[in-house]
């Protein structure tokens, strides 16, 4: 089933009115996206003290904070790994709180809270109630922007600042404590005669009680030549420099002067090491996968294509490593740097290869097999990775049965995508069927699945068509022979009794002599939505060129376009064109605009959702922009992009085409 | 440490520092002695603790200990042409929405982790301590999560340095929200234990509430 509510990465959320006296009107605004939420390091910037007409202002302070952040080290080399929002918020009043003086703003921030004239106060009540009202995103950096230009900020779960221009420096220090648990490295009497110890003795990740160079945590990153105690003063130097954790004596930190010691400090190797660790973790290495399913039952006679999806850093994909059953099956041919082949500095460099392994269920035999594909984020900034967070790994397993494939070999495909049907009328479509094996197949008949693979819900019937005229011809539910290499074409009809939305039901072919036809959502599938009310029903297509039914899209980030054309057959009615990617997840960002039908230009400013009015037998015509941040393969049966017509959260009708990047 | 042993796998395994046995094949003409070979299998782990069960470099073959995520590493490398874990700890996670006064406190969202249990490190106070418990009532894994109500402070002059004694930290007295957390996928019951009161130094922390699993809601 198309992933109708995981559209928080493509759109933007706008909720007015809301029930919530606490949440203040709000509008969540991508505007860093490379991904799928669920595999990214979401960072979100809110807006706290801004009234209706300062949004402006603070869309600006927005940019400026993403770019703080994502502009510097280590942050720029993994850009691909985040999305960045702006979360637009509607205060009654403009400014902050101060004590005493209530300000009514959206998050009801305070400066001078707890008694500290520069510490700005977040009411995390509020901002949690924000954030969850505006999306389901888990958002692992989170600032609010204060509208004071007085200097101030803090720390902690919310981070917080100001609009004065030396404020996000503190942010970028308050982050290595709260997204990578960071130590402060200065040192400050009081807080040491209070806490003397460490907290996690006897070692931090950039603090230690241990003294020597054999025992301490960083030992890699010491040089033969730098003394121990270090008592140098140079930059980006890794030794053990006695003095951190507040305390001056009994604990050492790694390099001279950090940021996590003073600000406006590179943040040097050590901790830099964590924040690529936990980039990993955070945002796994591997975007998409297929087949989707981990658990795989083929035949000794198949041959069954295994793919990932690499992430990529600053334009290059991770290599992979394929194993079966722990052997090598496929490795990159230049062998990543720092493993057999020291040579590149800093794992940039190298493309993303071996993406596919075909797995020979002759070659390997009947049994239970494990297939891996192995990749890992190869970089100079990581020298100590004890628990592989750098490495990411995708694991199938699969069973060879002992039987082999049937000769005939059948496929199945369905136009118009997606259906809405008013009165519970039957919905309609068209299926082919192609036998693509060597020998007839006997006895077949079409079915109707769901996603699970189950007999689908509505009642259903299907009759052979002529191929070139759509009429139908023959018997209803036939059993049909399809001769080697030939297809069929069938009209069939999914009757619902009850009221359903966003039922995704599979057209699946059988014979006497073949496996099943495979399920593959956008290919032969159909999305059905049916109710007793009336509703729009839009039948769409999408062109592409200059191959039908394949986006090429360009692999530097430019954009690729599709062509729509969509007829409303329902009743008048208003809908959200929006872009879906059904149940994977693949570096895109999809907008759409409408289209004069005769010129093809656009005539509505480009978006990532258009709310469009159709009246009853309206022809619209509409370009969807697809732009990839990343490789993506040529997997048709799973890698689609989707143009879903929705109202609600009702699909009421769609088309998909196949996608993959020129390398 | 260095151990050159043959046939002494089965009095070696378990052992409580390592997480895995792992069995390893490299071409038997790619290291020119053992201490190559031991070299660079250490190396391979990035860190991670490895004692070397068996060795024999004319063969193109290794036993070794290693802790969890070092076959991983290894698989990595294609060096390695075989890689096999003979054992593994490794756990099968899922993520978890957890509120900890509700009906449903604790509810699976359907997204599958690789679940690794992690220690407290940073700022005292800053995390939340995340027990799970399975059916059995047997621990199966623990987890740090940021506390959505922690404040910190810290003042810095203009020249960027820390001023001193300014550096304070609070956990804000309001509800807890419902927060995400990975965790095995057979926990039946978790134990949320907060560090407020313990700012400056750590401690166990304070049990903020011990919630049950629920199924009503979950998404697959």
């Amino acid at each position: 089933m198309l992933n109708l509510f995981k559209t928080a990465f493509l759109s933007a959320f706008v909720f007015a009115g809301l029930a919530s006296a606490q949440v203040a009107p709000h509008t969540l605004v991508p505007i860093h996206i490379t991904g799928d939420p669920d595999t990214r390091i979401n960072y979100v910037i809110i807006a706290d003290g801004f009234t209706a007409g300062e949004q402006q202002a603070f869309r600006d302070a927005a940019t400026t904070f993403k770019d703080l952040l994502l502009g510097s080290s280590p942050y720029v080399r993994y850009a691909d790994y985040f999305n960045v929002y702006r979360l637009e918020t509607i205060s009654n009043e403009s400014g902050v709180s101060t004590p005493g003086n209530v300000v009514d703003t959206a998050v009801r921030s305070e400066q001078g809270c707890f008694g500290i004239d520069r510490l700005i106060c977040a009411n995390d009540q509020r901002a949690s109630a924000l954030l969850a009202a505006a999306s389901d995103i888990n958002f692992h950096i989170r600032l609010i922007v204060a509208n004071t230009q007085t200097y101030g900020g803090g720390g902690g779960f919310y981070a917080t600042t100001s609009l004065h221009a030396a404020a996000g420096q503190v942010f970028q220090h308050e982050i290595g404590h709260s997204y990578v648990s960071l130590d402060d490295e200065y040192e400050d009497a009081g807080i040491c005669a209070q806490q003397p110890g460490l907290y996690g003795p006897p070692n931090e990740l950039n603090a230690t009680a241990q003294s020597t160079r054999a025992a301490s945590p960083w030992a890699t990153w010491i040089d033969q030549g730098t003394a121990v105690p270090t008592t140098g003063t140079a930059d980006a130097v890794p030794g053990m420099y006695e003095g951190g954790h507040y305390c001056s004596t009994g604990v050492w930190r790694p390099t001279f002067n950090s940021l996590m010691r003073t600000l406006n400090r590179p943040m040097e190797q050590i901790n830099t090491e964590e924040f690529v660790r936990q980039f990993n973790t955070t945002s796994p290495g591997i975007d998409a996968i297929s087949p989707g399913a981990t658990t795989l039952t083929v035949t000794n006679n198949s041959r069954t294509r295994f793919q990932v999806v690499p992430k990529t850093i600053t334009g290059q994909a991770f290599g992979v490593t394929w194993r079966v059953n722990g052997q090598v099956v496929l490795a990159p041919a230049t062998p990543p740097p720092g493993l057999s082949s020291p040579t590149a500095a800093d794992g940039i460099g190298f493309a993303a290869e071996n993406t596919r392994y075909v797995f020979d269920g002759g070659q390997w035999g009947v049994g239970q097999h494990t297939i891996t594909a192995t990749i890992r984020d190869v970089s100079a900034l990581v020298r100590n990775d004890p628990g592989g967070r750098t490495t990411t790994e995708q694991r199938w397993t699969v069973t060879v049965e002992n039987r082999a494939t049937p000769d005939a070999r059948l496929v199945a495909a369905v136009l118009p995508y997606a259906r809405s049907m008013s009165a519970f009328a039957p919905a309609t479509a068209f299926a082919t069927v192609i036998n693509s094996g060597s020998v007839e197949a006997q006895t077949c008949t079409l079915a109707l699945q769901n996603l699970a693979g189950q007999a689908a819900t509505p009642a259903f019937g299907y009759q052979q068509t002529n191929a070139a005229t759509n009429q139908p011809t023959g018997p209803q539910n036939p059993t049909f022979n399809l001769g080697a290499g030939a297809a069929a074409s069938f009209v069939f009809s999914a009757t619902y009794a009850s009221t359903a939305a966003n039922d995704e039901i599979f057209v699946v072919a059988d014979c006497a002599n073949s496996d099943p036809s495979a399920r593959g959502a956008g290919v032969n599938s159909a999305l059905i939505s049916a109710a007793a009310t009336n509703s729009p029903d839009i039948v769409s297509v999408a062109a592409t060129a200059p191959t039908p039914g394949i986006a090429d899209l360009p692999s530097d980030g430019r954009r690729g376009a599709v062509a729509l054309s969509a007829i409303n057959i329902g009743s008048a009615g208003t809908v959200v064109l929006r872009g879906d990617l059904g149940p994977v997840s693949l570096p895109l960002e999809i907008e759409f605009c409408e289209t004069n039908s005769t010129t093809g230009a656009c005539t509505t400013p480009r978006a990532l959702e258009l709310d469009v009015t159709f009246a009853q037998n309206e022809v619209k015509t509409f370009a969807m922009f697809i732009r990839a941040h990343g490789p993506i393969r040529f997997v048709p049966e799973r890698f689609r992009v989707f143009a879903i017509f929705q109202e609600g959260q009702a699909s009421r009708g769609g088309t998909s085409v196949a996608l993959r990047t020129n390398e | 440490m260095r151990v050159l042993i043959i046939g002494l796998l089965v009095a070696l395994w378990p052992t409580g520092a390592f997480a895995q046995i792992i069995e390893l094949n490299f071409d038997p003409g790619r290291f020119a002695d053992p201490d190559a070979a031991i070299s660079y299998i250490e190396a391979a782990a990035m860190g991670g603790e490895v004692e070397i069960v068996s060795l024999n470099v004319s063969q193109g073959s290794a036993v070794i200990e290693a802790g969890e995520g070092a076959g991983r590493l290894y698989r990595s490398d294609p060096v390695f042409l075989i890689v096999r874990e003979q054992s593994t700890r490794l756990t099968e996670g899922r993520r978890f929405v957890v509120t900890v006064d509700a009906a449903i406190p604790f509810a699976q969202t359907g997204q599958a982790v690789n679940f690794r249990s992690t220690g407290r490190t940073g700022w005292s106070g800053e995390r939340l301590r995340v027990i799970a418990y399975d059916t059995a009532g047997q621990m199966v894994g623990e987890t740090f999560v940021p506390d959505p109500r922690f404040v910190r402070f810290e003042a810095w002059a203009e020249d960027g340095q820390h001023i001193a004694g300014a550096n304070r930290s609070f956990v804000q007295d309001v509800p807890l929200r419902p927060f995400h957390v990975d965790l095995p996928a057979s926990a039946a019951m978790i134990a949320v234990f907060d560090q407020a009161g313990s700012n400056i130094t750590p401690s166990e922390g304070r049990l903020i509430g011990r919630v049950s699993r629920g199924f009503i809601g979950e998404a697959e």
